[in-house]
């Protein structure tokens, strides 16, 4: 983990540029950002619950990949993230 | 796919899979230590470096374990004598073939629905703190932190530390339940929180008993919670828990057996429990919560003062008989004195055996460790002190027994399965739990019933006891890579 040596790190979340501390997973840099994760299957706005892995309800498209669970993974550089609240 | 072997794979990289990893080590065992988290620590360690987590990562480093981050473990059989592990992740899929395998899966949290729940910003207790961990900033932000058991005042402390506001700590299970076992926490409260190196901001939030959140509202995120006493509460965060369940997915899959009572260790503690926390030698004056420890500082704490305080045993029967099937609906992994499950070659350490805290689960995965590596005889000198922690984990549970209330609080409209919106009408319809899996598909999304599984568990008292492989949703790629068996749901 953090194997970057940088300060920050600048990623993407729809098609914003964020900042944030190298070791951040990407469901705390969405959330930091004032989004949600996913529509649920009625369309509900849904966001992180557990922050372990286990409800899934924090995936995001991660770099072109579906439902990705964004509190298991850390932000990278250039990363591409697309939320439930991408216009 | 060609299938590695080792001698003992660890699934889980907690405390307990850490230990294990470790006492395996130490007795010359070639040990591959497994997590799906980029890094170890599991839940309490997660992101702590200094203290005991500290100590037990340069431990395990040192011990020439192998160890691999970001792999989940989504499959366990067995396979000629062996037990087969298959594996997916970042780097890929892969299959384990182990002589032994420690299962150390932890635990995670119980989610009870109310209305309002699945508002964004309302999160689990434990998965606050995580998510804080990893980066979440909370500076400024109002909580209510609301739930059972000692995590809420760990978290609260925490999410202080990092600069939120916190509005109100709010415990479900009445003051009378906790005298007795966790009496001080009540009558000292001052000097937890102290030992607790809470900051000042912590010690003016009112931490209430017999009161719990029963409804949240909002609009595109959280902005109010509703209290049981009708009392109404601004927020910009809700930190909801009602404790834990053990991770029992892989073992189910495997074959273990699943008892729903404590195990025979727990029960033999019944008769011995003030004896033990009378014996807790360990517990420091002073060191009421180490930095690294967390919640499981305070609980120290707890014992300790409660030492000093406790009622007589004819007391605690009494509490337990008001509520004998506290946590009896959890289902636990049953293992022997030495943590060998009923599958040959399968152990089991932590958690997924009953809720325990970091010290029980250290002690199991030492046991469990020695025991892998064919050294019973040292995991049987730790017998006592296992019996010793699980003793004080069995009053825990015992003190923070769900009240029926918080049962109740979801209403027909409220969803139950996030992952397939399914809600509580028509769950309460059904008669049982596979017939509301077929009928209304709850618990058949990716989470594939951990959050509303757990819940039903407890709310309708059905038996939710049905994991399948692959565990955890994954490409065909991996099924097919790895040999695995399809889901046919
Ligand atoms: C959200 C949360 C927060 C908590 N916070 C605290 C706290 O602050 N203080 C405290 O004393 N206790 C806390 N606890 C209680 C905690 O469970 C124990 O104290 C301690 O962490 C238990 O250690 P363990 O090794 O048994 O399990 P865990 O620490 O839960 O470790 C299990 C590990 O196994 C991994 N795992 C599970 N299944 C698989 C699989 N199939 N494949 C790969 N990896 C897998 C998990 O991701 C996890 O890293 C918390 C629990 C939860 C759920
Ligand atoms: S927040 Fe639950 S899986 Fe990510």
């Amino acid at each position: 983990m953090g194997t970057e040596t940088r300060e920050v790190i600048e990623l993407f979340i729809d098609e914003r540029s964020v900042r944030v501390a190298p070791g951040a997973s990407v469901a705390a840099a969405v959330m930091n950002a004032g989004k949600a994760c996913r529509a649920s299957v009625t369309g509900e706005r849904r966001a992180a619950l557990c922050g372990m892995g286990v409800c899934f309800e924090c995936r995001v498209e991660i770099d072109g990949v579906l439902h990705e669970r964004s509190c298991m993974i850390e932000v990278s550089e250039g990363m591409r993230v697309r939320t439930v609240d991408a216009g | 796919m060609r299938a590695e072997r080792a001698r003992v794979a660890v699934v889980g990289a907690g405390p307990a899979g850490i230990a294990a990893a470790v006492a395996a080590r130490s007795c010359g065992a070639r040990v591959v230590l497994l997590d799906d988290n980029p890094d170890m620590g599991g839940q309490i360690w997660r992101r702590v470096q200094d203290g005991p987590a500290g100590e037990w990562r340069e431990r395990v480093k040192q011990s020439g374990a192998e160890i691999r981050g970001g792999v989940t473990v989504f499959d366990a059989e067995k396979v000629g004598g062996r037990v087969r592990l298959r594996c997916d992740g970042a780097a890929g899929a892969s299959v384990i073939d182990a002589e032994r395998v420690v299962l150390a899966t932890g635990a995670r949290e119980l989610f009870l629905p109310f209305p309002g729940w699945t508002l964004p910003g309302v999160f689990g207790v434990g998965g606050l703190q995580a998510l804080v961990k990893n980066g979440l900033d909370v500076r400024g932000k109002r909580i209510v932190v609301g739930g059972t058991g000692p995590l809420l005042l760990a978290v609260a402390a925490y999410l202080s530390d990092r600069g939120a506001r916190i509005e109100l700590i709010a415990e479900q299970a009445d003051k009378s339940r906790m005298l007795g076992f966790a009496g001080a926490m009540i009558r000292q409260p001052g000097k937890l929180l102290q030992g607790a190196k809470l900051r000042a901001s912590i010690i003016d939030v009112e931490y209430r008993f017999g009161a719990w959140i029963a409804e949240a509202r909002g609009d595109d995120r959280v902005r109010q919670v509703v209290m049981s006493d009708g009392g109404v509460i601004e927020v910009d965060a809700v930190a909801c828990g009602y404790g834990l369940v053990g991770n029992t997915q892989l073992a189910q899959v495997v074959g273990v057996g699943i008892g729903h009572q404590a195990s025979a260790i727990g029960e033999r503690q019944e008769g011995t429990r003030h004896l033990a926390l009378g014996t807790g030698e360990e517990q420091t004056q002073e060191g009421i919560g180490h930095q690294a420890s967390g919640i499981w500082g305070r609980q120290e704490g707890t014992g300790h003062l409660a030492r000093g305080t406790r009622e007589d045993g004819r007391k605690s029967k009494e509490t337990r008989s008001a509520d004998p099937k506290a946590g009896a609906w959890r289902g636990r992994v049953v293992v022997d004195d030495v943590m060998r499950t009923s599958v040959e070659g399968v152990l089991c350490a932590g958690e997924p055996l009953g809720i325990g805290g970091v010290e029980t689960s250290l002690v199991e995965g030492t046991m469990a460790g020695y025991t892998a590596a064919g050294r019973e005889e040292l995991a049987r000198g730790l017998i006592p002190r296992r019996r010793r922690e699980r003793a004080f984990a069995a009053a825990m549970e015992r003190t923070f027994a769900l009240r029926e209330e918080v049962l109740r609080l979801a209403r027909p409209e409220t969803i139950v399965c996030r992952c397939e919106d399914v809600t509580m009408a028509r769950i309460a319809a059904c008669d049982h739990w596979r017939g509301a899996k077929l009928l209304t598909r709850c618990g058949m999304g990716p989470c594939q019933g951990r959050v509303c599984g757990a819940a039903v568990e407890a709310m309708m008292g059905w038996r939710v006891r049905d994991a399948r492989p692959p565990i955890y949703p994954v490409s065909m790629n991996a099924l097919a890579a790895t040999g695995g068996a399809m889901e046919d749901a």
